[in-house]
């Protein structure tokens, strides 16, 4: 089969590179549709305009991939869309096992994408295609209804054979062929294309007849195939080259004899003929009408309801078009994200330097008083010449004077000079704030080239649920929010890993059976919601389950049996506390270890995957009612609005969007609360936390010469102090001073130096030095293990006292 | 039959456009021209085996330059570049002889493919 179609637009191999990553990309989108598709056809497994939709999606990745000489690919797809063709006319219906086989094609096609990506070579792909020749074939039985399609389809010409035998009598060379001509998909005015074709055709052949008839095809609104029967002596290559004209994407010229007619016209006929009626979106053929009743449904059903079905989709596919994207290496994106965030570090550079001269420069400032000092010496020598009378030995003193007169001058025209440079100044504060506003704008337009909606990223789970849920036995409904939520394009790609661990974790242990659901009064199919919202500068992801919960009970066994904490220690811990304890490397509460969800090697690393992204992970769970992991991303890796501030001599920044308020404390209003330090802000208790409880900071502090107990001496009776918030949590910081709000370029320490628990990453500030950012969940974390630590110590002298 | 083509059209982008396109695909682009009248003129002195006709165009439009084109030359090879609201005229195209059409605006790959296409067969 894979003879028949010659793609003569073929690629040579060295141009082909270059449109690679194109069809990688483009294809990976498609087969996320297709997917997408698929599903929904499980559910409703005739529904037209779905199975219309994977047709196209699985013709035009055959195109595609028949351009690129990917044989292997093409071939494949070629089988999977004669499949697609039945399905859509009818003759067969989507079941379990087919579904199966084309999934797992899917998967092929994908994994053949990515090989693509990683410059592997393809594979063949023996036993799909085997197996969808087996159903071609085996499918193939209805072949009398086959028959009677032909002949219905061809009532212009009753028996093909006649005709010819006419022709020959006339002469020797006239032959009868037939041009099957296939249309790209939304070409434009196909109508007229159709026209074209045929008046170009008429100059070169007698045309016997037409599929669809003419006067139909003045009326299409799409066209797919047109098939024209010729009586010619000219030969393929010529009619080929009337008739290949733009937007026709394959030509199949058939040579129409009287010995092969019977069987080898029928074969591709039948399915031809059929293909026809569906794809016209337009009055149903007269002829259509009386078909035998076995065709009827198939080649009526579509007419009416598809069109008013496909209606709505077209429109939105054409307004998803009209916008013009253009595909760039995101190497290239992170490059300019890069020079971007230079551009930041520099302009910061530049105001610091600006603000530095703004002392020289200013109007009370060093030049006002050299003018003052000018100006007085002035005066003075003028007083001086005025009543000194001129004797004879002060001749020398008027020399003197003059010699003082003549520098007086040139300090004028120097200050002349300065104030020149003060204007210049002036200028140039003003070109610095145009620049900030330019560099600015240069790094939002930046961070928006590199957003792209989550939609897809979701949509992949769609297929990601039902695997797993069938393998499970779990009927999962799977909802979907805010897929337009855009994130940046690398985040992305790296989330993919950890949501599927974390849909995996939340359908096989979160999920409860059906027999269990039933029993707790809830819905025998399980909801996971999957939801990404804008928050300031930040995107949330939540993986919602209404399973049953983090049971605690159950950690607390594991813990206990692992040795990760003692008796006494979860003694003190909240319900919340414990179920913290997930993120635990090596953790696993899973009865059964099954494939699904792995072997407890999964929290912990999601958790890293997620750190690694600038992000944070958090999870909530209400026993019996279900678990919501939320995770936080900055809507960018690398700039990252802060508020900077200073704790003892080091610089410290904080992301803005984990900063409430700031409040100013008096030290006696700082209490106490179950042997924490706390204040209370608007009848809120927040715990107070030195950042001694996050860091290990003595050692550095000794280091610069500086002894704790002097810096409180030196505190006044106020400190200010910023409440740092997380989704579920908060803390107050005291600080030492604050330093306001700047865009900070930040740089991962994990690349650089190492990872420190605590700190996001380090920036270079305007003036040079640098800026530790603070990773503000796991600094609110570190402080309550160590004041949990602290606690426990205490309790424990109080015991051994008593 | 030759691999020289030219390009017919008003606007200076459009000419940019397909040029480089033609280009890639081994055509050598020996004009280009921005109105009817000067498409006639040119294709006299240069004969091209390839025009690509705008249709809106100054000076005597793109149907009225491939009609007298096709008067002066029955062999001459004109595909229509024009705007999908163009359909009578196209029509009117297709009777004069035009030897394709492609809707403004179009695919690199649907031009390349023409211009690979009309390359073989020359």
């Amino acid at each position: 089969m894979s003879d028949e179609f010659d793609f003569s637009s073929g690629m040579p191999s060295d141009e082909m590179a270059q449109y690679l990553q194109m069809f990688v990309d483009e294809t990976s989108e498609q087969l996320d549709a297709l997917v997408d598709v698929l599903l929904v056809l499980e559910t409703n497994p005739s529904s037209h305009s779905d199975l219309n939709e994977s047709f196209r999606l699985i013709h035009s990745i055959k195109g595609a991939a028949a351009m690129m000489g990917l044989d292997s690919i093409t071939l494949l797809t070629h089988h999977l869309e004669n499949y697609f063709e039945r399905l859509r006319s009818g003759i067969q219906h989507l079941d379990r096992p087919m579904m199966q086989l084309i999934l797992k094609c899917v998967d092929f096609l994908r994994e053949s994408t990515e090989k693509l990506r990683d410059g592997e070579p393809l594979r063949s792909s023996p036993d799909l295609l085997d197996e969808l020749m087996n159903r071609e074939n085996s499918q193939e039985v209805p072949a009398a209804a086959e028959n009677t399609l032909d002949i219905q389809g061809s009532t212009e010409i009753a028996k093909p054979s006649e005709p010819i035998a006419v022709a020959e009598s006339l002469s020797e060379q006239l032959v009868e062929k037939r041009l099957i001509i296939y249309f790209d998909r939304n070409i434009e005015l196909p109508e007229l294309k159709a026209e074209l074709i045929l008046t170009r055709v008429r100059e070169l052949a007698e045309i016997t007849r037409l599929s669809p008839a003419m006067q139909d095809l003045a009326s299409v609104v799409e066209l797919r195939t047109l098939q024209i029967w010729v009586r010619t002596i000219r030969s393929d290559a010529e009619l080929r080259a009337v008739a290949e004209v733009v937007g026709v994407e394959l030509l199949e010229i058939d040579a129409i004899d009287s010995e092969s007619s019977g069987l080898h016209a029928t074969e591709v006929h039948a399915t031809d003929a059929v293909d026809v009626a569906p794809t016209l979106v337009a009055p149903v053929l007269p002829s259509e009408v009386s078909m035998p009743p076995v065709a009827v449904p198939p080649e009526t059903r579509p007419t009416e309801p598809v069109a008013s079905v496909e209606a709505p989709t077209h429109t939105t596919e054409g307004q998803i078009k009209v916008v013009e994207t253009v595909r760039v290496d995101i190497q290239r994106l992170d490059k300019l994200m890069n020079l971007a965030g230079e551009l930041v570090v520099n302009r910061a550079r530049f105001v610091q330097i600006a603000h530095q001269m703004s002392e020289t420069f200013k109007k009370s400032g060093l030049l006002g008083s050299l003018r003052d000092l000018s100006d007085q010496l002035q005066e003075s020598l003028l007083e001086d010449s005025k009543t000194a009378a001129i004797t004879h030995d002060q001749v020398v003193k008027q020399e003197r004077r003059l010699e003082l007169q003549m520098g007086i001058n040139t300090l004028q025209e120097q200050l002349q000079v300065l104030e020149l440079g003060r204007r210049s100044f002036l200028q140039l504060n003003e070109a610095i704030d145009q620049f900030s506003r330019v560099s600015d704008g240069l790094q939002r337009g930046v961070l928006d080239t590199r957003m792209v909606p989550v939609g897809p990223l979701f949509n992949r789970f769609k297929r990601t649920v039902r695997d797993i849920s069938g393998e499970l036995n779990k009927s999962v409904n799977l909802v979907i929010h805010g897929e337009k939520t855009e994130l940046d394009k690398r985040m992305i790609d790296e989330l993919g890993d950890p949501l599927v661990h974390l849909v995996r974790n939340a359908i096989d242990h979160g999920l409860e059976s059906e027999v269990v659901r039933k029993s707790r009064g809830k819905p025998e199919a399980g909801t996971l919601t999957l939801e990404a919202v804008h928050s300031g500068n930040n995107v949330l992801i939540y993986i919602r389950d209404d399973g049953g919960g983090i049971n605690v009970d159950k950690i607390k066994k594991r813990v206990l049996e692992r040795g990760i904490a003692t008796p006494s220690e979860l003694e003190n811990m909240t319900d919340h506390e414990i179920s913290q304890f997930i993120w635990s490397p090596g953790f696993s509460t899973a009865e059964v270890v099954s494939d699904i969800s792995g072997r407890g090697v999964g929290m912990d690393i999601v958790k890293t995957r997620i750190r690694e992204l600038s992000g944070t992970i958090e999870v909530h769970s209400v026993f019996g009612q279900g678990t919501t992991f939320v995770i936080r991303l900055p809507l960018t890796l690398a700039i990252i609005r802060s508020l900077l501030f200073q704790l003892n001599e080091g610089m410290f920044a904080a992301p803005i969007e984990n900063v409430r308020e700031i409040v100013s404390v008096k030290n006696r209003d700082i209490i106490s609360v179950h042997g924490r330090n706390s204040i209370e802000v608007r009848g809120e208790f927040i715990p107070l936390i030195d950042i001694e409880d996050v860091f290990d900071w003595h050692k550095t502090r000794y280091a610069y010469g500086v002894n704790p107990s002097d810096v409180a001496a030196n505190e006044t009776d106020h400190s200010s102090v910023i409440i740092l918030s997380t989704i579920n949590k908060k803390m107050g910081l005291s600080v030492s001073a604050l330093r306001g709000c700047e865009n900070l370029v930040v740089k991962s320490l994990d690349e650089n130096f190492t990872h420190i628990q605590g700190l996001a990453g380090a920036s270079i500030l305007g003036d040079g030095s640098v800026c530790l950012l603070l990773d503000i969940v796991s600094c609110i974390d570190l402080a309550h293990e160590r004041l949990r630590d602290r606690h426990r110590v205490n309790r424990k002298r109080i015991e051994s006292v008593s | 039959m030759n691999n020289r083509v030219l390009i017919v059209d008003d606007a200076m982008i459009m000419r940019l456009r397909i040029r480089e396109i033609a280009e890639q695909s081994g055509w050598e682009v020996v004009g280009e021209a921005a109105t009817g009248q000067q498409a006639i003129e040119m294709y006299t002195s240069l004969k091209p085996g390839l025009v690509t006709m705008d249709i809106v165009m100054p000076n005597l439009d793109g149907v009225e330059a491939l009609r007298a084109i096709r008067t002066l030359d029955t062999k001459a090879r004109i595909c229509m570049v024009s705007a999908l609201n163009q359909k009578e005229k196209l029509a009117e195209c297709i009777q004069l002889g035009a030897i394709d059409f492609i809707v403004k605006p179009f695919d690199k790959a649907r031009l390349q493919t023409f211009f690979e296409r009309q390359g073989r067969q020359t």
